[in-house]
């Protein structure tokens, strides 16, 4: 497997409007790629569509040995979904659990881990991104830095090879997003790979191993 | 000039009310119930914006003598006493029952007609069931709030049968003949009269009780009374009352012993061949409140396990709807739309009576499952609407997080949504819940006597509705108050996500 993830041709329309043109990147394993791009460029909808959230009208999207046409089913974009992680902008944690269980939910009901590894991992997860003493509360209790934290703990506890991340700074102060560009850099590894959608460019200079531009739905390599 | 225009516009307004009772006092104001009022009071089969009856005749006669127009009041039988002493009419004319309580509340006049309660049974029951003492176990059913239901009571106690209560005169002797009564309670004008027009049933010879007709005005009305007394008499005299019973053909022997007796001026029980202490002048009003609290009590249990069950199964299918409407293929979004509108879009006691009356050809529930049956499909769907909208109130980030995390639709309906749609939808579902413990008091139309009805039974015997709703009242937020407390409770423990 040479590749992490592989974007060819894709094409999002909503009605007549055409919100992605065309598409066509690869990403190594390991990486860290950015997309860059100004607000509705086409980035979100591009990280989205990768997660199997926004039906794509053409083109392939490939993570692993899994391919997602327009025409895919269910079951293969659920395939694909097993294989991805992703960080959305405004966190979206389970609001009725806590750190700890929003953590634990997915491997245990979708994994089948059992309760007890689940959360020892989640603690961990928890502690390698300094928020272990906030395992216990809601999450209209934390903080926006600590909110996202959470969902990167969240996103990682089932292990996926390639982890996207919505506009990761979008609402954090100067400060936390230079946190967070450490944090970031300390996930990445041989089997982690991560594809960024900001218009952060400090941030994005601070984590990135390439960048990819944006705009007008088309995506192409950095000058 | 102005201050003068003035004056004379407050005297206009002092003397209007004036003109008004003038006016009022032109007419003779008389209530009854056509519901199934034949042969005293309904609308005429050819003309149905006219009523007639014998008691619409006595009204005329009565407003001819007094030089009156005479105005008819609809009013519910079961009200006439209370509408009566609140001046909504002058007189309430509706086969209405001489008892004790009327005479100690109200203002009633002489008895114009004598009447026996017998018992009317399914023709091939004729042999089994003669009396009330051959009726132990079984249900026999009546008017509510009548001599005849009072009679049942005390059956209860000494025979073992069960007394059935209507709100009119019509249903009891269809649930004869459907199975769901083994015998009626009522009058012999009443009886005759059904069994004129429904066969299957047959009328045993011997009468229970006898009692009177009365016309019932309020006690501020004596001297009305006084004079309407001596029109009825002169009625008796002169054979225009015989007249009109002949012309609906309820002139019986029964009648000039009667009228002999009140134009001789003797007295009259109330009535004879019983003896009941319930609504008796002598007793106190607390003496009689302790005497029904033990039943309020019952109809409480009735109420409450009533609105419990019916909400617990309003809920089981407020849910299934509204996930079939968040989740459904169109076909069964539309037909579950429509389900909804429907249930919503017309009276919760049109549904009762259908569900009850209107199916039982096909479907034959007992009254209490039918109670059950019609409050959970009412309540079902404004149910599934809270909770629909409950379910769409959980942010869609947080269902797509979930997808990306891998789990399937059921699972994020179990794990994500339906727990937090449920902390959405625990207020309403509170409001909705103390509704129905007050709309429970509707299926009494279905003959199940829950707390409104025994309260209303309590104060007709009574005849005074303070003592009774006061206690009514007081049981209802006995149930409602713990509910919305432990309501608030959960609420606050499971406080709703702010953002």
């Amino acid at each position: 497997m040479t590749t992490a993830l592989e974007v060819r041709g894709v094409q999002v329309r909503r009605g007549s409007r055409s919100i992605l043109e065309d598409a066509t990147f690869d990403v190594a394993p390991g990486e860290v790629v950015v997309l860059m791009g100004a607000s509705g460029s086409g980035k979100t909808t591009l990280l989205r569509a990768i997660a199997g959230l926004e039906p794509v009208d053409q083109g392939t999207i490939a993570v692993g040995d899994v391919v997602v046409t327009a025409d895919a089913t269910l079951s293969t974009i659920r395939r694909l979904r097993s294989r991805l992680g992703m960080v959305f902008q405004f966190h979206c944690l389970f609001e009725h659990l806590t750190v700890l269980d929003n953590i634990c939910l997915a491997p245990v009901h979708v994994h089948r881990t059992p309760v007890t590894d689940a959360a020892a991992r989640a603690t961990d997860l928890l502690r390698r991104l300094g928020v272990e003493h906030r395992s216990t509360a809601l999450p209209r209790e934390l903080s926006g830095g600590e909110a996202q934290r959470v969902a990167i703990a969240r996103a990682l506890a089932v292990d996926p090879p390639l982890l996207l991340m919505d506009e990761p700074t979008a609402s954090l102060d100067p400060a936390r997003r230079l946190e967070l560009a450490n944090v970031v850099s300390g996930l990445v590894g041989r089997d982690r790979t991560l594809l960024i959608a900001t218009h952060d460019e400090e941030f994005a200079r601070a984590v990135a191993t390439r960048t990819l531009r944006v705009s007008d739905g088309v995506v192409r390599a950095s000058a | 000039m102005r201050e003068g225009w003035r004056w004379a516009a407050a005297l206009a307004l002092f003397l209007a009310p004036c003109g008004a009772l003038a006016q009022e006092s032109q007419e003779l104001r008389w209530a009854g119930d056509p519901e199934g009022g034949a042969p005293f009071v309904e609308a005429s089969p050819a003309d149905p914006s006219q009523l007639v009856g014998f008691d619409v005749e006595i009204a005329d006669l009565i407003a001819r003598r007094l030089n009156r127009q005479p105005r008819f009041v609809f009013v519910t039988f079961t009200s006439i006493d209370q509408s009566i002493a609140r001046g909504d009419a002058d007189i309430g004319l509706s086969g209405i029952e001489d008892t004790p309580a009327r005479r100690s509340a109200l203002a009633p006049t002489v008895p114009y007609y004598a009447f026996r309660e017998v018992l009317a049974v399914r023709d091939a029951d004729a042999g089994r069931y003669r009396t009330l003492a051959d009726l132990g176990g079984r249900r026999v059913g009546t008017l509510g709030g009548t001599i005849a239901y009072e009679i049942l009571l005390r059956a209860e106690r000494d025979h073992g049968l069960t007394a059935v209560s209507y709100d009119d005169d019509v249903h009891p002797y269809s649930d004869l003949l459907l199975g769901r009564l083994d015998a009626v309670l009522l009058d012999n004008v009443l009886a005759e009269r059904r069994r004129q027009v429904v066969p299957g049933f047959l009328i045993q010879p011997d009468s229970v009780a006898t009692g009177h007709y009365v016309g019932v005005l309020s006690a501020a009305n004596a001297p009305l009374r006084d004079a309407i007394n001596e029109i009825l008499k002169d009625a008796m005299r002169d054979g225009s009352l015989e007249r009109i019973f002949r012309k609906w053909d309820v002139w019986n022997d029964d009648q000039p012993p009667l009228h002999a007796r009140v134009i001789a001026g003797d007295p009259l029980p109330p009535y004879s061949g019983l003896e009941l202490t319930s609504g008796s002048a002598r007793e106190s009003m607390g003496v009689v409140a302790r005497r029904y609290l033990p039943a309020l009590l019952r109809a409480s249990v009735v109420t409450l396990g009533l609105s419990v069950l019916a909400m617990g199964l309003a809920v089981m299918l407020g849910v299934l709807i509204a996930i079939g409407r968040v989740y459904g293929g169109r076909i069964l979004r539309a037909a579950l739309l429509v389900y909804v509108e429907v249930m919503r879009g017309t009276p919760v006691l049109l549904q009762l009576f259908v569900l009850y009356y209107g199916l039982a050809a096909a479907i034959k529930l007992p009254a209490f499952a039918a109670a059950l049956v019609g409050l959970a499909l009412n309540y079902a769907a404004y149910e599934s609407e809270i909770y629909r909208a409950a379910l769409e109130a959980v942010p869609r980030g947080q269902l797509e997080a979930g997808r990306v995390l891998g789990f399937g639709e059921r699972q994020l309906l179990m794990l994500v949504r339906a727990p937090q749609a449920f902390r959405f939808a625990l207020a309403p579902m509170t409001n909705d819940f103390v509704a129905l413990l007050k709309d429970s008091s509707l299926v009494s139309v279905l003959t199940v006597m829950e707390l409104t009805k025994q309260t209303q039974i309590f104060a007709t015997n009574i005849g005074s509705w303070v003592i009774p709703g006061l206690l009514c009242a007081a049981l209802y937020l006995a149930m409602s108050l713990p509910i919305a407390a432990l309501a608030r409770s959960l609420e606050q423990r499971w406080k709703a996500p702010t953002a």
